[in-house]
Parts: C-alpha cells; structure tokens; sequence
C-alpha cells in the first residue's frame, strides 16, 4: 500500500529524514518508534503534504500513486489521514459542520453522493459512543476548550467517521492518561481490518500495550535503524534508545 | 494677524443651514445654536486631529452637503431582505417615511415615534435627554436633524422583540446629507432591543452623519446592534454615545459590511457602579472602503466591566481603522476594561490599523488590550486541507469562522440570525469574485 524508498526531507534547510526506507502493507499496524528529534513526526507531516517539508531525494509511493504530486486534500481524498500530535483549534466552526464538510468533500472526491444532514448525525454519532464523544463536544467549536485527551479522542473520532485507508497517528498518546489511553486504543483498533494500514508514531511503549503493531521500526537520525516484531517495543522500554546505539 | 485655518472655511457653509423655523421649543433652537458655534469652533477633522488619523475626509469637506427636503425614491423591495419580526420605523434621507414602518403592537407606556413628530407633539419627552455628544461632527448632527426615532421605555418595561430602525441614503439630490438622529432612554430595570441598519443606494457622493444618544437608567438592559451597508460613493459618519448609570448594561455590535469611508464611533459611559458594557464590531472591506471604528469607554465609577472585541476582514486595497480609547477615572477602582483587535487581511493591498489608548487613573484595575493583524493561520488551513477540504474551501471557512465566532457574542438570538445573513451575503459575493 505505501512504499517509502531513500526519503530526504529538509525542513528549513536543515535535513531530517536521511534516506528512509518503509513498506506498509493494507491490514497491517506499524508502529515508528524513536527518540525526540528522530524525525517521526517529519515522517508523519511529509506523509500528509504539509508546507514546508522538502523532499530532496528518494520517493513516496501508495496505491501506485506518486504520493508526494497530491496536494493534502487529494492526499485525504486517496485515503491519507493524520491524526495530529497538537490538534489544531479552529474557533468559530462547530466540529460537527466541519467534520460533514470534510466528510462530504471526501466522498465528492470519490464520486459518492453527500450526506444529508440527518444521514450524517447518524453516522458520527454511532462512531463517537465508542470514543465517548458526548453531543457537547459535537456541538463545539473544533478543539476549542477541549482538554488535551478530549483532542487526541476528537482526532480517532475524526478518523473513524473519514473512514481512511491510510491512517498516520502521530504521538496520539502523549498527554493521555491511562483511561483515555484505552479509549482511543480501542478506537484505533476498531479500525483495525484487511483493507487498511495504520502506522503508529510514538515514542513510548505504552501505546503499543493497546495497540499490538504487526511490526515496530526504530526511528533515528533520520532513518530507520532497525525493525522487528511487536517484541521489539518491550525490548525497547526496557533498554532505551540509548541501548541500541541510536540516542540522537 | 493669524490666518484663519482652511478647515474652518469648509465649515462656515453649514451655518447657513441652520433654519429658525420658528416652530421649534425655544430649548431646542438653543441647542441647535450653541451646537452649530461648536461645529463652527472645531471644524471638520483633519488627520491632524488625533481621533482621525486613520480616516481622511477631505473629499466630504469639498463639497456643501445638504438635506434633501423630501425623501428619494427606493425599489418597493428594498428593504424586504432586511425584514425582522419586531417593531419597525423606516427613514429616507433622514426623513421619517411612515408608508414602510410598522410598529406591531406595543405595550402601553412606551414612546416609539419619529422625532419630528415628538417635536410637535410632547417635546418634554425629549428635552431632558437631548445632549450634545461631543465631537463636531455630532454637533452639526444637533444642529441640523430633523428626524429620526425616539424610543423612551418607562421603569420595568421590557419589550420582547427588536425595534428595527432603518435608514435608508438615496442620494436625492446632488451632495445630499442625512443628519439622522436617535434617542433611546431607558427607564429603571427596563430592557430592549435596538438593531438600526442604515443602508444606501446613492450612486454619488452622499453622506449619513448619524447620531445615537442612549440613555440607561439604573439596572437598565439595552441590546444595540447597528449594521452599515452603503455604497461606494458615500459617506458614512455615526456616533452612537451611551450612559450607563448604576447596574446598567449594554451589548453593542456594530457591523459594516461595505461603503466608501466609514467612521462609526461609540462612546460609552460608565457613570455608576456595577455598569456592565460589552462592544463588539466587525468591518467587512473590499474595493477600495475604508472603515474606520472609533471607540472611547469612560469608566467613571467603580465595580464597572467593559468588554470590546473589534475584527476586521480586508480584502482588495480596503482599509479598517480601530482606535479604542479606555478612560478609567481617578477613584473608580476594580474596574475590568478588556479590548480585542483581530484583522484578517486577505489581499496583500489591504490594510488595518489598530491604535489601542489607555488612560487609567485608579490602581486598582484590570485592564487589557491586544491586536493582531494578518493573513488565515497556516496551521488551520492545513489542517482543514488534511481532511479532504479544498485549500479554497478551506480558507472560505476560515473566514467565515473568523466572523462567526465574534457573532456567538450576540446574544439576540433573532439578530444573530438577522446578522448571519447579512454577513453570508458578503461572504457569497467573496466567493463568487474567487470563482470568476
């Protein structure tokens, strides 16, 4: 599904990812693990085409298509979604206007008929119950006084109403108590199935409790220095980076 | 022998026009006399004047406006898209124009009329509310009105649904000028909603130099929403000046969604304890507008809050001004005075000012105030990008959230819709401009 050969990215001249290698293949989690500063989330905002970040060298293909030439909302419109480590506040438009408006574009992109209004009350309401996402929080402005696990949980939900192929989740964990974390742990797995790949980019084992990955890649200095199964996470938190001689 | 200013010279037409019909309570004549010697003293305002130094309005001082003597023609559906269920009094070129109000049914005790006609009638309702309002383009206003509503509400009353009050610049007659005049008085614990839309369709130079005295009793509760919308040869300048005495509260919105040169000014007084004032306002610019909003908040006494939060939305080479001016007098201590300025510029042409002034002489007071002006945030585009919505409908969405968010301050529910709608006309005709 996703193919990244050698990537280069500079961010502000300054290059982050080195020559990153990755396959992803649909029904599979992957997990990116590595130190702060590894280039993870560089990884995840070169994925969703952020502004900003050069590719230099090397490539990104998905479903056979050169990644890297969509524009963002094309990136969506194929399947791409990110989960945002900061959510972004958006003061002034109710999350549930701007969710149908995504949602609606989306399907546009895909040629589907829009939803109405009432279909689309329906169907997120039936996708936030599991995430706990009350009609208060529905009805607010996106992210605006959401407390940090109601943004990381506003963003699974995000994801599960987009229904995407490719689903980045970028330190979705952190700032997460352990409630919160077995809320949208079990969000992500929920969408867990044969047709989608989901890469999880964290830079603690926690997560990895919940959300068992089909495989783990050590992030660092730019590259991926190593990968292995699900027991690579656990060997990780009880070692450190720092063990495996890849301390940025 | 000091040469007399050129600025002074442009006023002396006006005197000229100050008509002794005879007719007039000789308070009144007083008034419009001892106004028009200060209009004389000041003059117009130049950019040398401090409270102007964003709005130049030499081009109005070219020429000698006039009142129409009888109100234009309008399109029969003009003001249709305007309608609000409420209670309505419609004004031409500053003439009451009775063939379009409709007042609805009105509590007993209440005096909603056409200031002419209050003039006539019972002119005791007004002469112990009628003030200059200081500055001199109110005074000409005093000088010169001849119409406008006046609204006097007796102790306790509440009046449910909006009093709309419509005016309407025609361009008459050649540099026409609508010296439109109104007053809300408010008994003790009464409370009302006010909306005045004054709206053009001159398509030469014309002016509306308006003037809102308001008047709140003590635990008075007043809703004052104005919106501006005239084209781009004319001149807009409004004064809308409020006392508050004791537990009084107003919530302004101010809102111009077009225009040449716009000045909308609102003073506030907070004359008693426990005065409550929330100011908001929004300028909608493209083409070449210039909307320029002037605020002054004096809090005179203590225990008194006030609250602004002005925005505006540029594009092309449209220009919004804001100058909010913060008095807190010696002794009026725990005052909380909190000001807001956010300017989206939304073409490189375009251009705002904020100038925030503070003048507090109690130690015991909170007081803010903070300006940004820019483009939409990179981090929101992208984001609303990264969920599939076109980079165009995603800025679109942006600004009209920008807006709407000040619109959640509106509390009248009907006028927040009234609003919307006017703002979503605004925004389509935006949308459209991008399309073509």
């Amino acid at each position: 599904m996703l193919s990244i050969k050698n990537l280069h990215v500079t961010v502000d001249g300054k290059e982050i990812l080195k020559g990153l290698d990755l396959e992803v293949g649909a029904g599979q989690v992957h997990a990116i693990m590595g130190p702060n500063g590894s280039g993870k989330s560089t990884l995840a905002y070169t994925l969703a085409g952020r502004d900003g970040y050069d590719t230099t060298e090397g490539s990104v293909t998905y479903n056979g298509k050169d990644l890297l030439a969509l524009a963002p909302e094309e990136r969506a419109g194929e399947g791409i979604f990110l989960a945002f480590q900061y959510p972004v506040e958006i003061p002034g438009v109710a999350n549930l206007t701007f969710l149908r408006t995504a949602l609606n574009a989306l399907r546009t992109h895909r040629g589907e008929k829009p939803l109405d209004a009432v279909e689309f009350i329906k169907l997120s309401r039936e996708r936030g119950k599991v995430l706990g996402m009350d009609d208060k929080l529905l009805q607010r402005a996106v992210n605006v006084g959401f407390s940090g696990g109601e943004k990381k949980r506003n963003e699974v939900f995000q994801m599960a109403v987009l229904d995407p192929k490719l689903a980045i989740l970028d330190e979705t964990d952190s700032g997460l108590d352990v409630d919160a974390l077995r809320i949208v742990a079990e969000g992500v797995n929920r969408m867990r199935g044969p047709g989608r790949a989901i890469i999880v980019v964290t830079h603690y084992e926690r997560l990895l409790e919940y959300i068992v990955p089909d495989r783990v890649h050590v992030l660092a200095g730019g590259r991926i220095v190593k990968s292995g199964d699900s027991t690579l996470a656990r060997e990780i938190e009880r070692t450190g980076y720092g063990a495996l001689g890849t301390a940025a | 022998m000091v040469a007399k200013p050129r600025l002074i010279d442009r006023a002396a037409p006006y005197a000229a026009q100050l008509k002794t019909t005879g007719e007039e309570p000789v308070w009144l004549k007083a008034l419009r006399d001892d106004a028009m010697a200060r209009f004389q003293a000041e003059g117009f305002p130049t950019l040398r004047t401090e409270a102007w130094k964003y709005t130049n309005i030499e081009r109005l001082t070219r020429a000698v406006f006039m009142p129409p003597d009888e109100p234009g023609k309008i399109a029969e559906d003009l003001i249709a898209p305007y309608a609000i269920d409420g209670h309505r009094l419609v004004f031409i070129d500053g003439h009451f124009y009775s063939a379009l109000s409709d007042l609805g049914f009105l509590p007993e005790g209440i005096c909603l009329a056409s200031f002419g006609r209050v003039i006539d009638f019972s002119p005791e309702v007004v002469e112990p509310h009628l003030h200059h309002v200081g500055s001199a383009l109110a005074a000409l206003n005093l000088a010169l009105m001849r119409d406008g509503a006046v609204i006097v509400l007796p102790k306790d009353m509440v009046l449910e649904k909006p009093i709309h009050l419509v005016h309407i610049s025609t361009g008459a007659t050649e540099n026409a000028v609508s010296h439109l005049r109104h007053l809300i008085v408010l008994g003790e614990n009464a409370a009302a909603t006010v909306l005045e839309t004054r709206i053009g369709t001159a398509r030469k130079a014309a002016w509306t130099n308006a003037v809102t005295e308001i008047e709140l009793a003590r635990g008075a509760r007043l809703r004052h929403y104005a919106w501006i919308d005239e084209t781009a040869s004319s001149f807009h300048t409004a004064r809308t000046a409020l006392r508050l005495d004791r537990d009084a509260a107003v919530e302004t919105f101010a809102g111009a969604g077009g225009g040449g040169v716009v000045r909308n000014e609102i003073v506030v007084a907070l004359a008693g304890e426990g005065g409550e004032a929330r100011v908001d306002g929004i300028a909608l610019g493209r083409g070449r507008a210039h909307i320029d909003n002037w605020t002054e908040i004096v809090h005179a006494a203590p225990h008194t809050n006030s609250r602004q939060v002005f925005k505006s939305v540029l594009d092309d080479r449209s220009r919004s001004a804001f100058q909010g001016r913060v008095v807190v007098n010696e002794g009026a201590q725990k005052v909380d005075a909190q000001q807001l300025n956010r300017n989206l510029l939304l073409s490189p042409q375009a251009r705002a000012d904020s100038k925030p002034e503070l003048e507090i002489l109690a130690d015991d007071v909170k007081c803010s105030h903070g300006a940004t002006v820019g483009d939409l945030d990179k981090n929101s585009i992208f984001y609303l990008r990264s969920r599939g919505i076109p980079e165009a409908q995603a800025r679109a969405l942006l600004v009209e959230a920008f807006i709407a968010e000040l619109l959640e301050g509106v509390t009248d529910v009907a006028v927040r819709g009234w609003l919307r709608a006017r703002v979503d006309v605004w925004l389509a005709a935006e949308r459209q401009r991008k399309a073509a």
